[in-house]
């Protein structure tokens, strides 16, 4: 029907893009990593030069470790917490739609509103403190964003609070593939629900559990809008993350060869990450 | 052993009720088939009886004890489902024994519980591997083993043959009537193929539209149905329901629309002439010509189904459908006309509205 090269051409104009866009700027990023750029004057090669600096850069470790507390701390959550969420609107309840839509509100706000909003939520005569000091938790306001050991635990929470509604719904659709028969067996056999949640939903996620686990690690090290708009990296580095790193290095500082050798660096990490996830959580059940 | 009573039990779901007003004995030790065609209410009342839906209004008792508000998990029943409803995350074995881990039993008990019904279900082969590695004979053991260590009051069985092939049906079939045999627990067994609940069943509940058609043995439903209904219901290939009319011809005759005079015999007191009327004739209820005594008539051939056993031949006389079975090889090929004759006491008669004209209310 079709001579042999169809395939290839309908494939074209979307490789073409993915080329132009995607994998030449990679490429190009790459070649960068080993020259020094400022995009004024003529690039020229160093070699592995960048790639020293980096290692002996206090900054890049900084922001490095700062990533990795990110993951360490965000996806564990991430991963986990909105499997409750989805259970919970997977009930068939008058109006549960309505909770599904609010829960899902943060993911389609943009980062820029939600930092600008939880940075007024943190201010010192923000919500945040006048509950706690009502409720006689705190003595005197807190500069939440301000102070270097809250900051970065603070910014995380925005992350976790605008991600939570997207992975409910990876999470609902998993839930709606579980037969109902597993859960009639098990309430006939007087396993209460939140048995049922541990010992068969859960189980029963794990492919979905896997896919968050890994896109929301890949998140987790792309961090930047929130830190951008909220701390602008501070207190004191405190919240600078590697794609903050690699924006103060490229577009403030013009040292793209720097940038972008810690924009590979990102990129090895996430990759090497992406992989021990989904080894991890490997389903060894053949499907069906 | 418990017997099980529903009173007047209706189920709506919104404004559709699917089960009307039912009022059921269920003596201790028996095992009960509820037949009927799809959407008969059959799986509902079952999982009403399991607690896995709430009754509209009625009661449901287990020995006396009224249960209709207490939660499935406390009413010690035992559930198999037609997709085995295993869990795949788990093996044979845990699959067994979970529901007894999760409530807190005493593992030496538990211990005790499976090696029982690996031994009568026969799972020792397969119980390290996971539902995804057994084919569906063997998940569905996995499946009443699961139910046999919950030691239930009542097994509940949701069509549990229905996704096997046909010859591991018969073969699970005589497995689960040698259980209820063995165990002579209450069982309770949905299923919409007949054969399965006339082989299987101490009693028969055929159901149709949410209300029942009729209780009764096996040999009741299929000898004296009571209603045209439960008569096509059951049997294969299905009863000949041929309409006719009361005539006085020198005696009480049904005059078929389609063919000859059939005398009305003892039933005569039950029905005015010119009454219309419909007779059931069972396909193995004919004979070959030359030994009939009463009514013959002769049927045109348009296909031939061989049974092994016996033939079964579907055409027409006159302007109906009409399908006989004989015992004996093919002796008729299509195209042809056969002459048969009627036995005339295993005939089944009707009034209008399809209800069986009963032999005792008739006797003059």
């Amino acid at each position: 029907m079709f001579p042999k090269f169809a395939p290839y051409a309908f494939l074209t104009p979307a490789m073409l893009i993915i080329g132009i866009f995607v994998l030449l700027p990679m490429i190009i990023a790459l070649l960068i990593s080993f020259s020094q750029y400022n995009m004024i004057e003529e690039a020229h090669f160093v070699g592995f030069d960048q790639y020293r600096r980096l290692i002996q850069d206090p900054f890049f470790w900084n922001a490095l470790l700062n990533s990795l507390l990110y993951l360490v701390v965000v996806v564990p959550i991430l991963s986990l917490a909105p499997i409750f969420l989805a259970v919970l609107v997977n009930r068939k309840l008058r109006g549960i739609s309505v909770f599904r839509a609010i829960y899902y509100l943060p993911v389609v706000t943009s980062l820029v509103v939600t930092g600008l909003m939880w940075k007024w939520v943190y201010e010192e005569n923000g919500v945040l403190n006048f509950i706690l000091e009502r409720l006689g938790l705190l003595n005197e306001p807190v500069a939440w964003l301000a102070t270097p050991a809250s900051s970065l635990f603070a910014v995380m929470v925005v992350t976790i609070w605008s991600g939570m509604g997207f992975y409910m719904v990876i999470y609902l659709a998993g839930l709606q593939s579980i037969p109902k028969a597993l859960y009639e067996t098990a309430e006939l056999q007087g396993v209460s629900r939140f048995r049922q949640t541990i010992f068969i939903t859960i189980p029963m996620l794990r492919p979905y559990i896997a896919l968050v686990a890994v896109i929301s690690s890949i998140a987790a090290m792309k961090v930047f809008e929130e830190v951008f708009i909220m701390t602008n990296g501070g207190p004191l580095s405190q919240t600078e993350t590697l794609v903050f790193f690699v924006y103060q290095n490229a577009f403030i500082e013009f040292d793209m060869g720097y940038a972008s050798a810690a924009g590979i660096a990102l990129f090895a990490i996430t990759f090497l990450f992406s992989i021990f996830n989904l080894m991890l959580l490997r389903d060894t059940t053949p499907a069906r | 052993m418990t017997s099980i009573s529903l009173t007047g039990v209706n189920k709506v779901y919104g404004s559709e009720a699917v089960v009307h007003d039912m009022d059921l004995e269920i003596a201790s030790g028996e095992f009960i088939v509820f037949v009927g065609p799809s959407g008969c209410g059959k799986s509902t009342l079952l999982r009403l009886i399991a607690g896995l839906e709430e009754v509209s209004s009625g009661n449901i008792l287990f020995d006396k004890a009224d249960v209709t508000t207490l939660p499935a998990g406390k009413r010690e029943v035992a559930m198999v489902f037609q997709s085995y409803a295993l869990y795949p995350h788990m093996t044979a074995a845990q699959n067994l024994s979970f529901g007894l881990r999760m409530t807190g039993h005493p593992a030496e008990d538990i211990a005790r519980r499976v090696e029982r019904a690996v031994d009568m279900l026969r799972l020792e082969d397969y119980l390290h591997r996971k539902p995804s590695q057994l084919s569906g004979g063997q998940c569905q053991r996995v499946a009443i083993g699961r139910a046999l260590v919950q030691q239930p009051k009542v097994f509940l069985f949701d069509e549990p043959l229905s996704n096997l092939d046909a010859e591991l049906r018969v073969s699970m079939r005589a497995e689960i009537a040698a259980l209820h045999r063995e165990l002579d627990n209450t069982m309770i067994y949905v299923t919409h193929d007949q054969v399965e609940a006339m082989t299987l069943a101490d009693r028969i509940v055929v159901l149709r539209n949410g209300r029942i058609e009729q209780v009764g043995t096996p040999h009741e439903i299929y000898r004296r149905p009571r209603n045209v209904f439960v008569a096509e219901f059951m049997g294969y290939p299905k009863i000949n329901i041929l309409q006719g009319t009361v005539v006085d011809d020198g005696g009480i005759f049904v005059r078929l629309d389609s063919m000859a005079r059939i005398p009305l015999g003892v039933l005569s007191g039950a029905v005015e002439v010119g009454e219309k009327v419909s007779v059931g004739i069972r396909p193995e209820s004919v004979s070959p010509d030359q030994q009939a005594r009463g009514a013959r008539f002769e049927m045109l051939v348009d296909f031939v189904e061989h049974v092994g056993a016996g033939t079964n031949y579907f055409g027409r006389v006159g302007g109906d459908e009409f399908r006989i079975a004989l015992s004996e090889g093919q002796k008729h090929q299509p195209g042809d006309h056969v002459r048969i004759g009627l036995a005339e006491d295993q005939l089944h008669f009707f009034d209008a509205r399809g209800e069986r004209l009963g032999k005792r209310q008739t006797l003059k």
